[in-house]
């Protein structure tokens, strides 16, 4: 076993990895869009029906990380749930929760997590009303965080997006190209109360008939006390199943007047048959640099190959230069349902 | 059950037609038509008047003056990404306040569809710069420079670019492609990338030593290719008005991380330029131009260079971020010019021997022999003087910028009036003009840019004479031959058209010309297909994740460039002249798009909407001058201007007072809005119009049954002509000239021999009886062949018309020599100089790299196949595009 290099020579690592590289190379045909829930027919807005949707992503992976002369091996499962119950697209329930289990090998230590993602209430469906709302687990409506592998690979800048927030955000749309949304939310830093920050964002979205679809997004976000504040600015564009964009956000304390964080991202997902493959580079201004290059391969409608490769430079003490190198198979399913009329 | 018993029944279907095919063989073809009959009148003369445009003002003047032109003036993603690798200059200080500048760069602009012109340019001089102090706190400077400087400007396409990899052989291909970089680049990037920008850099370095210095040179010249050295120089005083005043209003603004300055100049410069043109085989043109300005401008650059992901890769310096919300630069001057033209036959002795004396800067002989100077040696063989012009203008100019890194706008305006002696074979005559050029560009990283061009120009012929008083007189010498009009000229391209830029592009030629042009294929702006699977797939997706949502956009069309001409005869501009006040508040009111009987009423009376509306004119003004506002109807401004121009017009007795009256009608910050109330005043009246359009279509992605009945309306727009009832009149003198001029810059050159056209492609796929093999072959018609056993070529190329993306997928791209099949030519082919040409596109002698085809007729795909044909390789015609697919062996057009 000490020919299959990836720095580790435990048996289960190689045998995963050849596996999976055997998997990947395979040849397939499958609709990575399959594993969506999707309505039967066209005619929903004037039929309304109750509708259900389950979709579960189970992942096992395998993922390397290399620094200062140091190897990590992680070896675990991903899985995501996510459910919804709608009447029409009047009101709906959404609940979506996240497991990682990825003990180290070789030493006794182990990342998982569980977490309630989303657990929300809406009204209106923003697919055809122009007005909607939602108070419960949400994301804040701030910037637009197009990440890959973000619960499977580290990084750094998660404290720049408020995800899972308990709070309440309602949207007003103008015509079909001008959306303005705005909430307020508890921003749950620790568990600690004191550590607990009131928060008032807003997004502006102006969808551009570009290519397939382009959306620009202005985002401003505060805490109640306005002494934290996050500016964002950011492109979407679709075009031809691919998306790409760009995305700066920059946040700022009035403790200090020199001190800020920032962010610029360009993401590039590229649909090509059964391939999807995606490109990340990212700078976290004075903290780190990160490039992101990876791939999944459809096999069938639920199950696929993935692998990717992030380098991360830091640039504050150690400055470790991380390489990390993340397998898996990923196992997708989706199941809905629709009612009579309401 | 159901579901199952269906399948089989489709499984025997099938069976049944492969058995049918196997038995009986196997055959399909699909057939596309390119050039309409336009009916009775001359295809070749409605063509030629569509593309009499105008030359691209900018692109004119940059290569007139050396100045910067537009498109490269404020950096965008691109440029900074990869373009700017092309532009080196080297700095090299001579003193505290002298340096010494060489310089190349590279500009490419769109002359047309699938057309460039590319503009490379090699520059050597020394610069000077001096702090002469100050003025009220302001800092003065001086500065001039002196330029020695080569250019070569070529009309380039992807035709021609496969044509030279195929002459210059593996290894300067591979340099020429940047070690296979560019065509991996142009796959990967976005259709707002041009290759051109980049291609060929040896060619490029090797611009300094391009220009020919004898025949045997100047004889291998490109056809259409344009060369030129000379020598240019500007001085100017520089006073930077950005005082205290301004700086606090920039901080109040918090544009405090933006660099500010307002430089106000007083300038001269001067140019002296030799340009060589190859026409065809034997002829080359050579002209001499000299230019003189003298004038004054004040400009407001605000903006920033940043730089983003520095030190992502230690020694890299990161990419550069030019950011520029507002620039705006106002000129006015004077400019002196002379432009003298000749033809040389270089197969002749004494034309040589003139034409190497001329591109060395000596003329005396060339003229000597043309009869320019009184007393001429001999009349030469081989040389033909065209003109020799003198003109003297008072221009006035400006223009706006805004550059947000991945988008820019720009628009530049130019008026100008003054008078010009010319001198060609038939004797000397004088004309007095106006003339006024508006230039408006949007760029996008995504898509690339479309550009609008008003081209507004008047000429009134006049004669001198000496007066009693030794005054000189001018006096009108226009006829039925020789009359006075007024033409206006409108160009509009875009790479890159989806349904709502169509819709846009018609409602400015219908505004423009008065023309309905019911034939223009209504198209819906969404598919409405996609839409509702947009619904179906998305409507039970996690509402958290709608900002990554895909909405429906307008459906793509392809490409789409248009002309229109306007005609108006000075007698019909005075009859608009004499119509009554409230005709003239409607027509300018539907201009505006107000509401044309309110302001019937209300415009003459000069009330209180005349005056709030005036008042917000000025309110507006400084966000025009800044542009950041363009929309803004000035109606009650614009009437009291026309309705001034119109009463100077009726009033003026002599050519002078004409050209004022029309120097007052043109001057307008509103081209559209100033024809289209013309066209409207005219209705019923003999104006000439002319509209056309050159349409192509192009495949992205597997097109949805909605999308592609929307490119059939799309594609049936191409070649199109709409025109009024009344015959376009004669070129005058002057304009001849013009054209001459326009030749110069690549995108006006119009080939004297006229270029292979495609009229039609057939594919057929066959497949023989008890053989296993099918043959797909490819049918081209071409029109205008003067070589029936020539060297025609063709360039073809076939890109993927499947599940691609941001870039362009090119399975195969050939350059092929052709004999005409002579057993499909007719006897009425003789007669329309048509041949037609069979390419066996698959098997042995089938397209290299066709396997795709094989696996195509196969297991099936779609295509998009490019064709352009050519006579020699020198010039192609335009590239056509014929999309089809290979769907169970049977082939079906897309």
């Amino acid at each position: 076993m000490e020919g299959c290099h990836l720095y580790s020579t435990d048996w289960s690592w190689c045998l995963f990895i050849r596996v999976l590289l055997l998997l990947l190379i395979a040849q397939g045909n499958a609709d990575l869009a399959a594993s969506s829930c999707q309505l039967r027919g066209t005619r929903w807005t004037e039929e309304k029906p109750y509708s259900a949707c389950l979709t579960t992503d189970w992942q096992a992976l395998a993922l390397k990380d290399s620094y200062a002369n140091k190897n990590e091996s992680y070896f675990g499962v991903l899985g995501e749930a996510y459910g919804s119950i709608s009447f029409g697209h009047v009101l709906s329930l959404h609940l979506k929760g996240v497991i990682k289990d990825m003990p180290q090998l070789d030493f006794d230590h182990s990342i998982s997590m569980r977490q309630t993602e989303y657990a929300f209430l809406q009204l209106g469906n923003p697919i055809v009303d122009s007005i909607y709302a939602a108070s419960g687990i949400i994301d804040a409506p701030f910037g637009l965080d197009h990440r890959v592998h973000r619960f499977s690979l580290p990084g750094r800048t998660d404290k720049l997006w408020p995800h899972s927030v308990r709070g309440s955000r309602g949207s007003i749309r103008w015509r079909d190209d001008l959306l303005l949304e705005f909430g307020a939310h508890q921003n749950q830093r620790s568990d600690l109360e004191s550590q607990q920050q009131q928060i008032i964002s807003g997004r502006l979205v102006q969808n551009i008939d570009l290519l397939h679809g382009t959306r620009l997004i202005g985002s401003y976000l505060s805490s109640a006390d306005y002494m934290e504040r996050e500016v964002g600015l950011a492109t979407l564009v679709h075009n031809e199943g691919n998306r790409t964009s760009l995305e700066w956000v920059r946040k700022t304390s009035a403790a200090s007047d020199q001190s800020f964080e920032q962010v610029f991202r360009f993401v590039h997902e590229q649909q090509e048959d059964t391939w999807l493959w995606n490109l990340t580079m990212e700078e976290l201004s004075q903290d780190s640099y990160i490039i992101k290059y990876g791939a999944q391969k459809a096999w069938t409608e639920s199950f696929s190959g993935l692998v990717c490769l992030q380098y991360q430079r830091e640039r504050i003490e150690p400055s470790h230069k991380h390489l990390t190198l993340l397998l898996g198979i990923d196992y997708q399913e989706a199941k809905s349902w629709e009612g009579v009329k309401l | 059950m159901k579901f199952g018993f269906f399948r089989y029944a489709r499984h025997i279907c099938l069976l049944n037609l492969l058995w049918l095919a196997e038995a009986h063989g196997q055959s399909s073809q699909i057939v596309k038509e390119f050039h309409k009959d336009q009916g009775k009148r001359n295809r070749d003369e409605v063509y030629a008047s569509i593309n009499r445009m105008v030359q691209n003002p900018l692109l004119a003047s940059g290569l007139v003056s050396g100045t910067e032109s537009l498109n490269r003036s404020v950096e965008s993603l691109m440029e900074s990404l990869f373009y700017s690798i092309m532009d080196q200059d080297l700095r090299v200080s001579a003193t505290d306040n002298m340096d010494i500048t060489s310089e190349y760069k590279r500009d490419v602009h769109t002359a047309n569809i699938g057309g460039y012109v590319v503009v490379d340019r090699f520059q050597l001089g020394p610069g000077f710069l001096k702090n002469l102090g100050e003025i009220r706190g302001l800092p003065l400077t001086f500065s001039a420079q002196g330029r020695l400087f080569i250019t070569n400007a070529s009309h380039r396409s992807d035709a021609q670019r496969k044509s030279e990899t195929q002459k210059n052989g593996f290894w300067p291909n591979l340099v020429a492609n940047w070690l296979g970089l560019l065509p991996l680049m142009s796959y990967l990037l976005p259709p707002s990338f041009n290759p051109e920008e980049l291609y060929d850099p040896v060619s490029y370095l090797s611009t300094p030593f391009l220009f020919p210095t004898n025949i045997e040179e100047a004889l291998k010249l490109p056809l259409g290719n344009v060369r030129s050295y000379g020598l240019s120089g500007n001085a100017s005083f520089t006073l930077d008005t950005a005082g205290r005043a301004a700086k606090s209003l920039q901080s109040s603004l918090g544009l405090n991380d933006l660099d500010l300055t307002i430089p106000l100049s007083l300038f001269r410069d001067g140019e002296h330029r030799i340009t060589i043109l190859r026409r065809d085989e034997s002829h080359v043109w050579l002209s001499l131009s000299e230019t003189r300005r003298i004038g004054g401008s004040i400009a407001m650059p605000l903006g920033k260079h940043y730089r983003i992901l520095q030190k992502l890769v230690s020694w890299w310096a990161g990419v550069s971020a030019p950011i520029s919300p507002i620039s705006f630069d106002l000129e006015k001057s004077r400019v002196y010019r002379i432009d003298e033209l000749y033809d040389f036959n270089l197969l002749l002795a004494q034309a040589q021997d003139a034409f190497v004396k001329a591109l060395h800067g000596d003329f005396q002989y060339v003229r000597a022999l043309t009869a320019q100077e009184p007393k001429p040696e001999k009349l030469a063989n081989g040389i033909e003087f065209q003109f020799r012009r003198i003109t003297t203008r008072d221009e006035s100019g400006h223009k706006q910028e805004r550059s947000l890194y991945v988008a820019q706008k720009q628009k530049q305006n130019r008026f100008g009036v003054g008078e010009s002696v010319t001198r060609d074979p038939d004797g000397e005559f004088l004309t007095l003009e106006a003339e006024h050029t508006a230039y408006d560009r949007a760029w996008n990283v995504l898509v690339g840019s479309d550009t609008v061009e008003f081209h507004h120009r008047l000429s009134i012929p006049v004669r001198k004479e000496i007066g009693p008083d030794k005054r000189s007189l001018l006096t009108l010498v226009a006829s039925t031959e020789n009359p006075i009009y007024l033409t206006a000229s409108l160009r509009i391209i875009d790479s890159f058209v989806d349904t709502r830029d169509y819709h846009r592009t018609l409602g400015i030629l219908r505004r423009y010309t008065g023309l309905s042009l019911k034939e223009a294929p209504e198209i819906p702006t969404y598919a409405e297909d996609l839409r509702q699977n947009l619904i179906r797939e998305q409507a039970l997706a996690n509402p958290m994740n709608d900002i990554y949502r895909q909405q429906i956009t307008a459906t793509h069309l392809g490409k789409l460039a248009s002309n229109a001409h306007i005609y108006f005869s000075h007698d019909i501009m005075l009859a608009l002249a004499r119509l009554g006040p409230s005709v003239l508040w409607t027509s300018l009111a539907k201009a505006f798009e107000l509401d044309s009987e309110e302001w019937k009423e209300k415009g003459p009376r000069e009330g209180f909407s005349y005056y709030t509306n005036i008042a917000g004119t000025y309110a507006a003004y400084p966000l025009r001058l800044l542009g950041l506002e363009d929309n803004y109807p000035d109606i009650a401004l614009e009437a009291q201007r026309l309705r001034r121009g119109f009463d100077s017009l009726l009033a003026a007795k002599d050519p002078l007072a004409i050209q004022a009256a029309y120097e007052k009608l043109l001057d307008s910050p509103h081209p559209l809005e100033l024809i289209q109330t013309f066209a409207d005043m005219a209705k019923g009246l003999a104006v000439p119009i002319l509209v056309g359009f050159d349409a192509q279509t192009q495949g992205r992605g597997r097109d949805s049954e909605d999308v592609r009945k929307s490119k059939e309306q799309f594609a049936q727009l191409n070649d199109k002509i709409f025109d009024s009832p009344w015959p376009i009149p004669p070129l005058k003198r002057d304009q001849s000239i013009e054209e001459k001029l326009a030749s110069f810059s690549p995108g006006g050159f119009q080939n004297a021999k006229k270029t292979p056209q495609l009229a039609q492609i057939k594919i057929l796929l066959n497949r023989s009886k008890g053989s296993p093999e099918a043959r797909l072959q490819c049918l081209l018609t071409g029109l205008n062949m003067s070589m029936r056993h020539g060297n025609i070529q063709a360039y073809i190329r076939i890109e993927q018309h499947g599940s691609l993306n941001l870039g362009r997928f090119v399975l195969s791209e050939e350059m092929l020599k052709l004999s005409p099949d002579l057993s499909s030519i007719s006897e009425n082919a003789l007669e329309t100089s048509s041949d037609i040409y069979r390419i066996d596109m698959n098997g042995p002698e089938g397209l290299s790299n066709s396997a795709f085809l094989d696996k195509a007729i196969a297991e099936g795909g779609s295509f998009d196949m490019h064709v352009s044909l050519s006579e020699e390789g020198d010039s192609w015609g335009p590239e056509q595009i014929m999309s089809f697919s290979i769907e169970n062996g049977i082939l079906k057009n897309l």
